[in-house]
């Protein structure tokens, strides 16, 4: 058994001083050490007056090159005009106060820097990438578009539209139908996941709304920002002081409560929906079962098991749909972790007219996971391969600090990649057969296909 | 971790053209087992490796990554299905199941899947360029044998149409020993490559209208340019970075933004070995006809033919190439794809100096070469047109 070392994420609480720098990751000794250092401070002075971020850095390997990432703990669920969030997300690197959006894309582009702005249900990132020789003419306009953005209308119309006709070609796909309506099956009426975006959504956003989004954003308590790059210790002091003299938004203690975090919604009741597209060649089909989130102990065990189920190309469901039956090019199973709960969908694009086969034989292979026990082989090689894909999500800095960016969305990290370990582990075939039994309820699960009609 | 890439020296150019779409179909048939392996999958995923492969135009590349101190085993595993694969009548009906959902999902069952398709066979009459990977049609991978499918892994499997790119913290003399021990004794198959057919410089403009229940009106616009390891390859990608490359380029600045003619617009090269495509693609914002999109590329194309990049649009594309470079950089299978991809082209040290070509490129040189390559009478043109009635004008 290999015992999972210290990892730089227990240590990542400690404030960064000479003497504790720097942390290394003391990885198994036959497998390869990723050779990079993880530091981080919780509430500088500086910057106590404003949104106190967590500030990780990371110095990564011999390549010039620096990623930077703001993330607030902030995502579209939390928006009060709809789609208001995206688009002001969209519209932060469409000029700022200071320079037009021609003026603000030129510089940024003149520098190679590639500047990206992006938000999830429960997220927003802003991303840097620029050669470290660049980074002090590409940051100050980093931070310009993130506090000081114009929303100019010409811009926002020219988005809109480019939105809505995407929007247009998207609903030509059966993956999108069939995506929608599963999240119709799945969450209430009244969840943010379950409002469904039409043309007329995008007509109605204003640049008012996009100015309360970003407000509301800025207004965030849970702000952090991570900085990976070569020496990166020696660039935190400059960035600490251009962010003090940049950030000036007041923070309410009522925004550190995120709203949502303890929304709870009905287990979603089992249902098979189809939506029929009349010159479809195919059948897209989507299910899904609402699982606990990524913080509830049982979490480890039930990525195994989604792992097993359609997690990688091995699966039953892979093996079973793709390489017995060749009813699809793919079919794969995987969860998506939400503060309050998890989602595990399966998804697949199918030969037309094969639906209620596949169907069947995905409960078949949910059903039978929690009537037989995983033969050892099996059991061997899927843990074999998750360690492999924990190692290969650490394998180089920018994936390390993926990893930790994801880790801290959840306010995880102290043990969670040891305690994941030690489930796979620990955990036995008839563990893994007694979850299925209990969370792989072939009649329960929730489904949406799309397709030609019969 | 440990990364092994395998490229492998057959593309769809390779094919027979009443037989395409074979290259890409054994590529599948490759993780059906081997002689000493009966699931190269499994294998890999207890040993705690990911794997795939894709198929272009010009190669076909398997990769792995692995934990470093497997390297040995990925060298055997990857060895034995290249010297010694099996493959029976089952696996071969059920990977041609496979293909056929993957060339429907993939072109036929969206919008504009089909473009590439259209385009290869518009802008290309002789070269093999002009089927995509994928196949022509769907009934030739129906079609396929097991003889055919023998006779292509002796022609193209074997150790003398390989490059094999290796990247982890590792002792170059291990290496080559348990290369030469499993790859060592795999026979050569002697199969000299053979130039394809080139393609005729075109005459006039090729123009293709199709018509149907599309949600936009789109554009694709291609050029033939020079292949990818031409003195002019570099010039001409340039050109693309100049139009297309960020949110200040011209092409997104100022037909997607400050006009709003199309709701996205690019431009790019395919990168071929032999002589590809420069292609300008987009969909039209609504209300805008196609003619009046078209209209408004062709102003920019004219712009840069006339004048060429300005010396700042040159510095910018310059910076923002390196970069991308340097990004490429810090994934290690990149490395050693990239490090195969260019000893396939000429040798594998030439990856180092991919930036040194770019810098070299003046503004004149590109515009000499956006000069030659935009012309009207070399354009392939096709075009979607929302419409109630299907079919080409």
């Amino acid at each position: 058994m290999k015992e999972m070392p210290e990892s730089v994420l227990n240590r990542s609480k400690r404030p960064i001083t000479e003497e504790n720098a720097p942390l290394t990751w003391d990885w198994p000794q036959r497998w390869t050490s990723p050779g990079s250092k993880l530091q981080s401070s919780k509430g500088d002075s500086a910057l106590s007056n404003i949104s106190q971020p967590k500030i990780v850095f990371l110095n990564q390997g011999n390549e010039p090159l620096f990623r930077i990432d703001f993330q607030w703990n902030h995502g579209f669920w939390l928006e009060r005009n709809f789609l208001s969030t995206r688009i002001m997300a969209r519209m932060l690197s469409e000029g700022t106060v200071q320079r037009s959006a021609s003026e603000w894309t030129k510089a940024v582009d003149h520098w190679g820097g590639q500047i990206r702005f992006s938000t999830e249900a429960e997220q927003t990132t802003a991303t840097l990438m620029v050669l470290d020789r660049f980074l002090p003419y590409v940051w100050p306009l980093f931070l310009e578009a993130i506090t000081e953005p114009a929303f100019q209308q010409e811009e926002l119309n020219s988005i809109i539209q480019s939105k809505i006709q995407h929007w247009h070609i998207e609903s030509r796909k059966l993956s999108f139908l069939a995506g929608r309506q599963l999240r119709q099956l799945v969450y209430p009426v009244d969840h943010p996941e379950a409002r469904l975006s039409t043309p007329a959504d995008y007509e109605a956003i204003t640049r008012e709304h996009l100015m309360d989004a970003h407000h509301q954003l800025l207004s965030s308590r849970e702000i952090s920002l991570s900085v990976c790059g070569p020496n990166s210790a020696s660039v935190i002091p400059g960035l600490l002081k251009d962010l003090h003299r940049t950030f000036t938004t007041t923070v309410s203690e009522s925004s550190r409560k995120h709203p949502l975090s303890s929304l709870e919604f009905p287990v979603p009741a089992p249902a098979v929906v189809f939506v029929p597209k009349a010159d479809a060649l195919q059948v897209s089909l989507r299910a899904a079962l609402v699982w606990p989130p990524k913080t509830n102990p049982v979490y480890h065990r039930l990525k195994i098991l989604v792992t097993v189920l359609g997690g990688y190309f091995g699966s039953r469901l892979m093996q079973n749909l793709r390489e017995e039956l060749g009813l699809t090019y793919g079919v794969g199973a995987r969860l998506r972790s939400y503060r309050n709960h998890s989602l595990m969908t399966v998804q697949s694009e199918l030969l037309a007219g094969s639906e209620t086969l596949a169907l069947e034989q995905i409960r078949f292979e949910m059903d039978r996971l929690g009537r037989e026990l995983l033969s050892n082989a099996e059991w061997g090689r899927v843990r074999s391969y998750l360690r492999g894909q924990l190692m290969a999500g650490l394998d180089g800095s920018f994936a390390l600090m993926d990893r930790y960016w994801d880790l801290e969305s959840f306010g995880l990290g102290e043990d969670y990649l040891r305690e994941y370990l030690r489930t796979l582990d620990e955990t036995s075939p008839a563990d893994l057969m007694e979850l299925a039994a209990q969370y792989l309820q072939p009649d329960r699960l929730v489904v949406a296909t799309a397709g030609p009609s019969a | 971790m440990g990364c092994l890439n395998l490229l492998v020296r057959v593309g769809s150019r390779d094919e027979n053209p009443d037989q395409t779409g074979f290259a890409h179909l054994f590529e599948h048939l490759m993780f059906s087992g081997s002689q000493h392996v009966s699931s190269y999958d499994q294998v890999a995923q207890n040993m705690g490796a990911e794997n795939n492969a894709f198929t272009s135009n010009d190669l076909t590349n398997y990769y792995l990554t692995f934990p470093s101190p497997q390297l040995e085993v990925a060298l055997w595993l990857e060895s034995d299905r290249m010297g010694f694969p099996l493959i029976d009548q089952k696996a071969l009906d059920t990977q041609k199941h496979v293909v056929v959902e993957e060339f429907k999902e993939r072109y036929l069952n969206q919008p504009y899947g089909d473009a590439w398709l259209e385009l290869r066979d518009l802008a290309y009459q002789v070269h093999p360029y002009r089927w995509a990977t994928i196949g022509k049609e769907i009934s030739h991978i129906e079609q396929a044998t097991l003889e055919q499918v023998q006779e292509f892994r002796l022609k193209f499997y074997a150790p003398d149409q390989m490059i094999l790119g290796i990247n982890g913290p590792y002792e170059i003399s291990k290496v080559e020993e348990w290369v030469n021990r499993w790859f060592g004794d795999l026979k050569p198959s002697g199969t000299q490559r053979h130039s394809y057919t080139a393609e005729p410089s075109p005459t006039g403009i090729r123009r293709r209208e199709k018509f149907g229940a599309y949600p936009a009106s789109a554009l694709y616009m291609a050029f033939p340019m020079p292949g990818r390891a031409s003195v002019d390859y570099h010039a001409s990608d340039l050109i693309t970075d100049v139009l297309s490359r960020g949110q200040s380029s011209r092409l997104f600045r100022g037909l997607v933004m400050d006009k709003p003619i199309f709701s996205d617009l690019n431009a790019y090269v395919t990168g071929d070995m032999d002589p590809g495509l420069l292609v300008v693609s987009g969909h039209c914002a609504q209300g805008v006809s196609v003619d009046d999109a078209e209209n408004a590329v062709w102003e920019q194309l004219y712009q840069m033919a006339n004048q060429g990049p300005s010396h700042d649009e040159l510095t910018k594309s310059l910076n923002q190439i390196e970069a991308s470079l340097v990004m490429g950089r810090t994934n290690g299978l990149n490395v050693a794809m990239n490090l195969c991809y260019f000893e396939y082209l000429s040798q594998a040290e030439d990856l180092d100096r991919e930036i040194e070509c770019y810098r070299q490129v003046t503004a004149e040189h590109v515009k000499s070469m956006a000069a030659q390559l935009l012309k009207p009478e070399k354009a392939a043109i096709l075009r979607y047109t929302p419409s109630e009635h299907e079919g080409d004008a």
